[in-house]
């Protein structure tokens, strides 16, 4: 039942193609004059809802007169696919558009909502960022629901830095032609086109099932990204019978050759003082396998582990500088750089990282790889895989064993002294301001690391309007235990991406901290909510500096450098008249609180509290006056 | 120890820019009315906070622990006394407030902003140096706090 028009439009066209705007499907009972509207009309202005559209969206639901109302509806397959892709969580803020899903995911017959679990957002950029710290604490997606043009555009932030931050995120756009005509739209992935990787408006049931998989392994390969179906509503109400599940495909990683992988092991291998350098891999996995490299070839290691995810675990006694910095041979597995995936003397002709087809650089500022196109890409931890089989082929004779065996004796030492030396000065930089009140930024972690440093932890948020201070004092032993900053330096966050971790959490013993600055928190302080209603393992640390202090600061310098005094500054910058009260806000959204603390000795006892509570599976929130960084 | 519940001022309070005088008024008045939590103590902590200074060198000067952060640059002193070159003295801190004012006022060579006599007289800025060198500075000792605790779990590990 499509209309073939539909097949002319130019999916660039986004309310200004030149056929008709969304006619897939005229369902039963629907208003003539709902569907058919020229595109053309809407590329003017996009028509407001008529009075009986908006009865039906804010009134008694009157139910569609739906033709093919059917016991295996197409919604069914699209659950199960997402069961089978390994999808835990699918999130959403409930709407029509994609009633079908939301109905086959609580009410499937085989798991009535598990595997994928629905989970409820109070806004789409809440949904989003949830994705966004779970996709980072797991290296999996997870599945937002979006409704049509205003669900997309509340999430369209939000996506953008999870694009940013290369994090894997399935969208799924519900899309009811028969409704709200400023709902729809002839291509909807146009709106967030040039921040997602891959997107498909599939017009089928088989189609749209391939797509889900397709978006699915779109996002978990290499450059990871957010990806988008637009999946119409009749798709997910049409029957199912006769239609198949797709076969799985396995995502293909770019891997380098077997030769690349001999030289790497052979360097490695013949290396006296030999290292590894790990920046974010993708998944805990990778993580495993950079850990076993280094054990099988007594390299010592640098990690990223407490910047952010997939990183290497800081404790390790191979981690560190090692016995010796005289390094004559570095393996940079997935570093900051932009363009490279692996790094090594020689190895520069096959590490091309092809960022090529996502075609950001306008608002990324940064120009492709030269020569990107040339060099082949490379996935480092699938890449790992045919390293470490290199380097078990290549055998071991008593000496090369032994000489390895001593070399990691010698790091491990020399690592230990260095982590305490570096330990000790640390501590003895936080000392200063130890008493004050409002508390000092370095007290805020210090004080908590006793409550934790023996349980399964991680941090959500980002951290760095805070001190960061825990990649100093802490160890950063898990794959997820630091998340790092938001991608895109976009304040609001935090909270939403330290529930999408708490989720990550939940079933694992884990528990989640976030490091939460005020002026963050109050963008979508609903994902609390969120948190009370899935009982989620996580604890919120308001670093209540009563201000968008960073502002601040820039606005002060700016009065004073024109020379008009700074005493005005905090118009505009600070929260104050009225504070805001965060322990109530907590507490309306059934989040208990502590707070605010403002004397430095009463922080621990609110942690023990906040902790206890945590490890009972709810969340908790203390409140702390901090000082301003 | 003293609690402030930070961030001044109470419904009705003026515009910071006021007087000398009338800023000892309101700090006098603070100590009178001590119930009163918001209120800076003294004219000169009342200083500090209008002009924003706890913004960068924390609110008892202790700095604010951003050397892991990216946020300011040249990373803010630590005002305390014997800390900076500019605390010497009240007239080198004052040289260091009006020069930066008088010679280069659009140069951004360093992050903080200057400080004309139309802004902050001769008078505040008396107070304001007075508040400064008064700040505490003593540290606890490591073992009595929680980073002693810290070191020896990292140590037994
Ligand atoms: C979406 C968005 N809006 C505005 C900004 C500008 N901005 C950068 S830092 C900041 C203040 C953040 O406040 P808070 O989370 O309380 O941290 P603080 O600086 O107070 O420690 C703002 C508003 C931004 N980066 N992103
Ligand atoms: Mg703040």
């Amino acid at each position: 039942m499509e209309d073939s028009d539909k097949s002319t439009l130019t999916r660039r066209g986004f309310l200004g193609g030149t056929g008709l705007a969304g006619t897939a499907v005229v369902l039963g009972g629907m208003a003539p004059a709902a569907v058919a509207q020229p595109a053309a009309a809407a590329s003017a202005s996009a028509q407001p809802p008529s009075a009986a559209q908006l009865a039906r969206d804010t009134e008694v639901v009157e139910p569609p007169a739906v033709s093919g109302i059917t016991r295996r509806p197409g919604s069914d397959l699209m659950v199960e696919l997402l069961r089978d892709l390994g999808v835990e969580f699918v999130v959403a803020n409930p709407s029509s558009s994609f009633e079908g899903l939301h109905e086959s995911i609580i009410n499937h017959p085989a798991q009535p909502n598990r595997n994928p679990e629905l989970i409820t957002a109070l806004h789409e950029g809440s949904a989003v960022d949830m994705a966004h710290g779970y996709g980072k604490a797991t290296g999996k997606p997870m599945v937002v629901m979006l409704h049509a043009t205003v669900g997309l555009q509340n999430a369209a932030m939000a996506i953008y830095q999870a694009f940013v931050d290369k994090t894997p995120i399935v969208l799924l756009i519900g899309s009811d032609d028969g409704f709200i005509q400023a709902h729809i739209a002839d291509d909807l992935a146009a709106l967030v086109r040039p921040y997602t990787k891959w997107d498909a408006a599939p017009r089928t049931l088989p189609e749209a099932l391939d797509a889900i998989q397709e978006a699915w392994i779109q996002a978990v390969t290499p450059p990871c990204a957010p990806t988008l179906v637009v999946v119409d509503s009749h798709l997910q109400k049409a029957s199912a019978e006769g239609v198949a599940l797709p076969s799985l495909r396995q995502p293909q990683f770019p891997l380098i050759s077997t030769a690349d992988a001999e030289l790497i092991a052979s360097r490695l291998l013949g290396a006296s003082n030999p290292r590894l350098d790990v920046g974010r891999l993708r998944t805990p996995a990778g993580v495993e396998r950079a850990v076993r490299l280094a054990e099988l070839t007594g390299a010592c290691v640098g990690t990223r582990a407490n910047q952010g995810p997939m990183s290497f675990p800081q404790s390790h006694p191979l981690c560190g500088p090692g016995a010796s910095t005289d390094y004559d041979f570095v393996l940079g597995l997935e570093l900051p750089s932009p363009h490279f995936s692996i790094s090594g003397p020689e190895l520069g002709s096959l590490t091309g990282r092809d960022e090529a087809g996502v075609g950001f650089s306008i608002v990324r500022g940064r120009p492709a790889a030269p020569g990107a196109a040339e060099r082949r890409s490379a996935d480092a931890e699938a890449s790992l895989a045919l390293i470490l089989e290199a380097v078990l082929a290549a055998g071991s004779d008593a000496a090369r064993t032994s000489s390895i065996r001593q070399r990691s004796e010698a790091h491990g030492t020399r690592n230990r002294e260095a982590r305490l030396t570096t330990l000790r000065a640390q501590v003895q930089r936080r000392l200063r301001g130890w008493d004050a009140s409002p508390v000092s930024t370095a007290r805020l972690y210090a004080e908590l690391w006793p409550f934790i440093a023996d349980e399964d932890w991680c941090i959500g948020s980002q951290t760095n309007f805070s001190g960061g201070h825990h990649a100093d004092l802490w160890a950063h032993d898990k794959p997820y235990s630091c998340l790092g900053s938001s991608g895109a330096a976009g304040i609001g966050y935090s909270l939403g991406a330290s529930v999408g971790a708490a989720l990550a959490a939940r079933d694992h013993g884990r528990l989640v901290v976030d490091f939460q600055g005020d002026g963050d928190f109050n963008f979508m302080p609903g994902a609390l909510w969120t948190a009370a209603h899935h009982r989620l393992p996580l604890l919120i640390v308001m670093h209540n500096n009563r201000a968008w202090h960073q502002e601040l600061m820039f606005v002060q310098y700016l009065t004073g450098a024109r020379g008009r005094g700074t005493d005005r500054a905090h118009i505009g910058t600070t929260l104050r008249d009225p504070f805001v009260n965060y322990r109530a806000i907590a507490e309306g959204y059934g989040v208990e609180g502590i707070g605010p603390v403002a004397d430095p000795a009463e922080l621990a006892a609110a942690y023990r509290r906040g902790i206890e509570v945590v490890k009972s599976g709810r969340p908790f929130l203390v409140d702390v006056l901090t000082q301003p960084r | 120890m003293q609690i402030m519940t930070h961030l001044l001022p109470p419904a009705g309070f003026p515009p910071a820019r006021r007087s000398l005088a009338a800023t000892l008024g309101l700090a006098l008045l603070s100590v009178w009315l001590p119930a009163h939590p918001l209120l800076a103590q003294t004219a000169g902590a009342s200083l500090y906070l209008e002009h924003g200074c706890y913004g960068c060198h924390g609110h008892q000067g202790k700095g604010t622990h951003v050397e892991q952060a990216n946020n300011l640059f040249p990373k803010p002193p630590v005002l305390l006394a014997g800390r900076t070159p500019f605390l010497v003295s009240e007239d080198v801190f004052r040289a260091y407030l009006r020069l930066r004012a008088e010679q280069q006022p659009q140069q951004p060579s360093v992050m903080m902003p200057h400080y004309s006599a139309e802004v902050l007289d001769d008078a505040e800025v008396s107070v304001l140096y007075a508040h400064i060198m008064d700040f505490p500075v003593d540290e606890p000792a490591l073992e009595e706090t929680v980073l002693g605790w810290l070191l020896e779990h990292a140590q037994a590990r």
